[in-house]
């Protein structure tokens, strides 16, 4: 029959164009991929190359991706001139705790926003755009004064006047700096996962929430028993940039730590403390330099792939628990 | 207009609603309105680190400066919203583009995503400083600047193209373009991580359906996908909004931190600061309502 | 009688007298600002770590006991630093306390300004001269009636201190051959001269006949082709320090006089001066093409390499002593018939206002700077370099503060503009330079109303 054969007919040429159209497909992917991929990790292979130069490689022009030598002294020597085991601790101690804090406080604000209809809300959430906009780096300057003198609500020296004594409280060279505001929400960045936990929270369907108002969950309750378990996607990606942008701060950190400081200050003065610290043993300061930004971002690296696995799992089976 | 019955529901949910933001209200006013504040302040004072009053009122008198006599304000500003103009429309559409590809199923599918995921690794942090090799010269005893504002431009494409023999002002226009490329693809890391989480929680129903419905691949993305990741675009829309105008490698940006570092000026580093966000905040409200506008007359 | 015996007798056992006190001193430097604090063995050096035939301690007015000092610092602390710090509060009783920024660039600038905001009361800080007018005239004291300085003492570097005075005051002063000073000198590849049977640089300059023509000639005579490898027989520190050769010759972008800045760009000598920097390049083809030197002189690729006194220590980056060639220095050339002058990147220390204790900062200074605290002996890589540092450290001394007020008004980039202008032909050099007038000038008027 006409109708038939024709049917017989397109399905032939849809198959020829399917099968076009999916390799056309895999080639523009995997041209993106290569491209993209090459721009994205040639500054990662030139740093891993070159950590592993000793000063001869460097100084021979001919020498370019491949050093002659293993060198892995250059690993060591970093190590040791960043004091890493220390540095490590008191960075998971400082940042890595404030990062949890964050993640878990800017969940609860980011519910008050997206749920609840109150009339402050609109200027609270002037406020939230605020702090995204407004760069650390530029208020830093009454950000230090405040740590350094720190009043609570003007309550420390209203106490103090009355005693006589000055009780204002210094922060810098604690971890609290980082630490307290990330407890209350306004870590670093936070406005901005506050933001993505909005937009989230915005798409899990209301219906959920009003089944357990109605089974008489309090709010608390709905927020730990329904929401959190809904928003594993979120939670995730506000973790992973939350740890990965606490590790790589350098700026603030370098002014509130003397002693004691974060590995991203402690890589960031690298080619004084390679000075300092190993003098004139060192084969290569750029060699040892390169080792030092290796083993700064292979921590995080490391648990960036191992929680985008989860991060997969978790969309596989795609975001609403019942 | 209030209703005039306040419901039971809803005034539980106010009082809920503003018990799950008062840690975070109370944060604000400890650690960031102080600053804040401080920081507008300056813009209309005059600052001084060692008198003893620290601020003296000026009034609009940084602002006059900056508008009349500094030579480069008005050129950064207008250099500022221009490279901002061309950059967010292909950064958000090349993130797009990206996570759609990365959010096929395909060999060697979780490498590639580790890879896209680099730069916002690498790119925010100290070891931009030495992939640029600002921080190695000369063990930076005697170094002026952070060396932020320098793009990774990829000497080796230099040095590669002069090699294939190519005239001096055709190199100098590749490395220029690769420069930039490299920049924008160096800035859509962390957007391409939001749309793939965005993308991942469309509910493949949608999919199932659009497909036994026989659209094709062009009619589902307009109407399966872009409408599902209307949220995510808005948040990318503003995070890329911020993220190019408070960058560091903006003149504007460079402007205000110079001011800061080179002659410890805060006060007038603070007027550059506010009338650029002045700026900022209008261009960027204009954008986000006219995207909710869209998006509106799409779905209607 | 005038000549009686008596009165003879008298005046020579004055004179006996005075001889015998003399010779009992400890022998050193006489300076009477020194003296042993009683009850201290005044040892010499252990503690210290140096090698030091005699320990310098303060005399310190007994109410600084106890006392602290705070100094903000812009990287941490050698270990030879340590020792001198520890030994210092051991013998006066001060305390010294630290505040480490990372790196002297950024860092330092917002440290200090964060200190001083929030009123902590820190007293010393770093300048160098690319910070200078803007950092010692808007946070720093002038230091001339300061208790606790006695200038009148040789050791004090004033040749290096009066290039950035403000209005006839010190604001920042350094030693005499101190840890921090940094001279600029000119390197060379001895084996690579001594193979080619040329004159080196120190064979010229002990003659006397050590200047810009016999530069010239040599670097000439070390330009050649060997193996396919092309030789050079000049490289810079790069393309922003071509200032060098100005300051050499007496002049620079921008010049003070101690009360006022000018704008030299359309100085002629400049001009001149800037075209012949770059005939090394274009002309005599002294130079190559790169923009920083370091790798082409450790390579052997250059034979002279002009740089500061930093790479003449053994723990330095640029690692001049994994070079399997010898190498030495002298200092930088003057054009002929010009006297021998040191070219400086200046570190100077000053007081800051507002500090807490500034007489107690300077006795710190004193100590911390004194280089016979420390044994940088041990330190240069070879003895020809220790030779070359200490002649530099008593001559006559140039900085230049182009970058300083340039960069101050930051309105264009100074290693840009010497980018361009040393990249730009001989036919345009002069337009180019003169198109920064602009800018130089707002920069100018702006140094100047720091130090009016």
């Amino acid at each position: 029959m006409k109708s038939l054969t024709l049917k017989k007919n397109l399905k032939s040429n849809v198959d020829y164009k399917k099968v076009i159209s999916k390799a056309a497909v895999a080639l523009f992917r995997y041209a993106m991929l290569i491209a993209v991929g090459f721009t994205v990790l040639s500054p990662l292979f030139e740093i891993i190359s070159n950590s592993l130069k000793n000063a001869d490689d460097f100084m021979n022009t001919s020498v370019a991706w491949i050093p002659t030598t293993f060198f892995y002294q250059n690993y060591i020597d970093a190590f040791n001139v960043m004091e890493y085991g220390k540095s490590f601790f008191n960075t998971v101690a400082v940042m890595v705790l404030s990062a949890f804090l964050e993640v878990a406080a800017c969940g609860v604000a980011a519910y008050g926003f997206a749920r609840f209809k109150f009339p402050e809300r609109k200027i609270l959430y002037a406020l939230l755009l605020i702090t995204i906009l407004v760069p650390v780096r530029m208020t830093f300057l009454a950000q230090y004064v405040n740590f350094r003198n720190f009043d609570f609500f003007g309550i420390t020296s209203l106490i103090g006047n009355i005693i006589g004594k000055d009780l204002s409280i210094n922060l810098i060279n604690t971890p609290f700096t980082f630490v307290l505001p990330s407890l209350f929400g306004v870590g670093y960045q936070s406005g901005l996962f506050i933001m993505i936990y909005i937009q989230f929270l915005k798409g899990i369907p209301k219906e959920l929430e009003e089944a357990a108002w109605i089974d008489g969950a309090g709010p608390i309750g709905t927020f730990v028993r329904i929401i959190v378990p809904s928003s594993s996607v979120a939670i995730l990606t506000v973790t992973i940039l939350s740890i990965i942008w606490h590790w790589n701060e350098y700026y603030l950190t370098a002014l509130y730590f003397n002693e004691n400081q974060p590995l991203a200050v402690v890589l960031s003065g690298i080619m004084n403390l390679i000075k300092l610290r190993g003098g004139e043993a060192i084969n290569s300061h750029t060699g040892v330099a390169m080792a030092g930004c290796m083993l700064f971002i292979l921590p995080v690296l490391i648990m960036y792939l191992i929680l985008q696995k989860k991060f997969i799992k978790s969309i596989d089976s795609v975001g609403i628990v019942g | 207009m209030r209703n005039k019955k306040v419901t039971g529901i809803e005034r539980l949910k106010v009082r809920y609603g503003r018990m799950f933001v008062l840690p975070w209200t109370i944060g604000l006013l400890l650690f960031f309105l102080v600053p804040l504040f401080s920081s507008i302040a300056y813009a209309f004072c005059n600052v001084s680190l060692v008198n003893d009053k620290m601020l003296t009122f000026a009034g609009l008198e940084h602002f006059k400066y900056l508008l009349n006599e500094d030579p480069n304000f008005m050129n950064n500003i207008k250099d500022a919203v221009a490279s901002f103009t061309y950059s967010l429309p292909i950064i958000v559409a090349l993130s797009l583009i990206f996570a759609i590809i990365l959010n096929q199923k395909f060999k060697g599918r979780i490498f590639a995503r580790a890879v896209f995921f680099l730069p916002v690794i690498i790119a925010t942090g100290v070891v931009m400083q030495f992939v640029t090799g600002a921080a190695l010269e000369e063990g930076a005893a005697l170094s002026t600047s952070m060396g932020e504002t320098e793009s990774y431009s990829g000497i080796r494409f230099d040095e590669l193209l002069v090699n294939l023999g190519l005239p001096q002002s055709i190199t100098e226009l590749l490395s220029d373009y690769i420069a930039r490329v490299f920049n924008l693809v160096w800035s859509c890391g962390i957007q391409i991580l939001l749309f793939v989480a965005g993308l991942q929680s469309i509910p493949d129903q949608l999919y199932e359906v659009s497909k036994i419905e026989g659209a094709t691949t062009w009619e589902e993305f307009w109407f399966v996908t872009f409408p599902m990741l209307g949220n995510v675009t808005f948040l990318v829309l503003v995070y890329t909004i911020v993220d190019l105008f408070t960058a560091f490698d903006n003149p504007i940006m460079k402007q205000a931190y110079d001011l800061i570092t080179v002659n410890s000026i805060y006060d007038r580093s603070a007027a550059v600061l506010w009338a650029y966000f002045v700026v900022v905040g209008v261009v960027g409200a204009l954008i986000l309502l006219a995207y909710n506008r869209i998006l509106m007359k799409k779905w209607n | 009688m005038k000549f009686s015996m008596k009165k003879i007798i008298a005046v020579i056992m004055m004179l006996a007298m005075v001889l015998c006190f003399a010779g009992c001193d400890n022998g050193g430097t006489t300076s009477s600002y020194y003296e042993e604090v009683p009850g201290e063995s005044g040892g010499n050096g252990g503690s210290t770590g140096g090698d030091a035939t005699q320990d310098l301690v303060t005399e310190v007015p007994t109410n600084l006991k106890g006392t602290t000092v705070k100094v903000l610092f812009w990287r941490p602390l050698t270990n030879d630093e340590k020792a001198v710090v520890s030994s210092f509060e051991k013998q006066t009783g001060m305390k010294v306390q630290f505040k480490f920024a990372a790196n002297a660039g950024a860092p330092y600038a917002e440290l200090i300004s964060a200190s001083l905001a929030a009123k902590e009361g820190y007293d010393i800080a770093m300048f160098n001269n690319i910070h200078f007018p803007n950092r010692p005239t808007t946070i720093m004291q002038p230091l001339n009636d300061m208790k606790g300085f006695d200038f009148s003492d040789p050791v004090w570097d004033k040749a290096m201190m009066d290039t950035q005075k403000v209005n006839g005051k010190y604001y920042g002063v350094n030693i005499v051959g101190s840890h921090q000073c940094e001279f600029v000198a000119m390197y060379f590849n001895e084996t690579m001269f001594k193979n080619r049977g040329v004159k080196t640089p120190r064979q010229l300059y002990e003659a006397g006949n050590w200047n810009w023509d016999t530069f010239l000639d040599a670097a000439k005579a070390m330009t050649y082709k060997e193996n396919g490898v092309q030789h050079y027989g000049y490289t810079n520190r790069g393309t922003g320090y071509m200032t060098y050769w100005l300051q050499a010759a007496g002049t620079d972008f921008i010049t003070y006089d101690g009360k006022q800045f000018k704008s030299n760009l359309s100085d002629a000598n400049l001009l001149n001066l800037v075209k012949y920097y770059n005939e090394f390049r274009t002309k005599h083809k002294i130079m190559g093409d790169d923009t920083y030197g370091v790798p082409h002189f450790r390579s052997g690729e250059a034979a002279m390499f002009s740089v500061i006194s930093y790479a003449m220590f053994k723990e330095s980056d640029t690692k001049f002593n994994q070079m399997s060639d010898t190498i030495d220095a002298v200092p930088f050339p003057m054009p002929k018939g010009q006297k021998q002058v040191a070219l400086v990147d200046s570190t100077l220390f000053g007081i800051l206002k507002g500090a807490k204790n500034a007489e107690g900062a300077a006795h710190f200074l004193r100590y911390y700077l004194d280089p016979q605290n420390y044994s940088m002996s041990d330190n240069f890589i070879n003895k020809n370099l220790e030779k070359t540092f200490n002649d530099m450290a008593k001559m006559d001394k140039r900085v230049s503060i182009s970058e300083g007020v340039v960069n101050g008004a930051a309105q264009v980039d100074f290693a840009n503009v010497c980018h361009n202008i040393v990249l730009t032909d001989a036919a345009q050099v002069t337009s180019k330079v003169k198109s920064y007038a602009p800018q130089f000038t707002i920069a100018v008027n702006k140094a100047n109303k720091a130090v009016k």
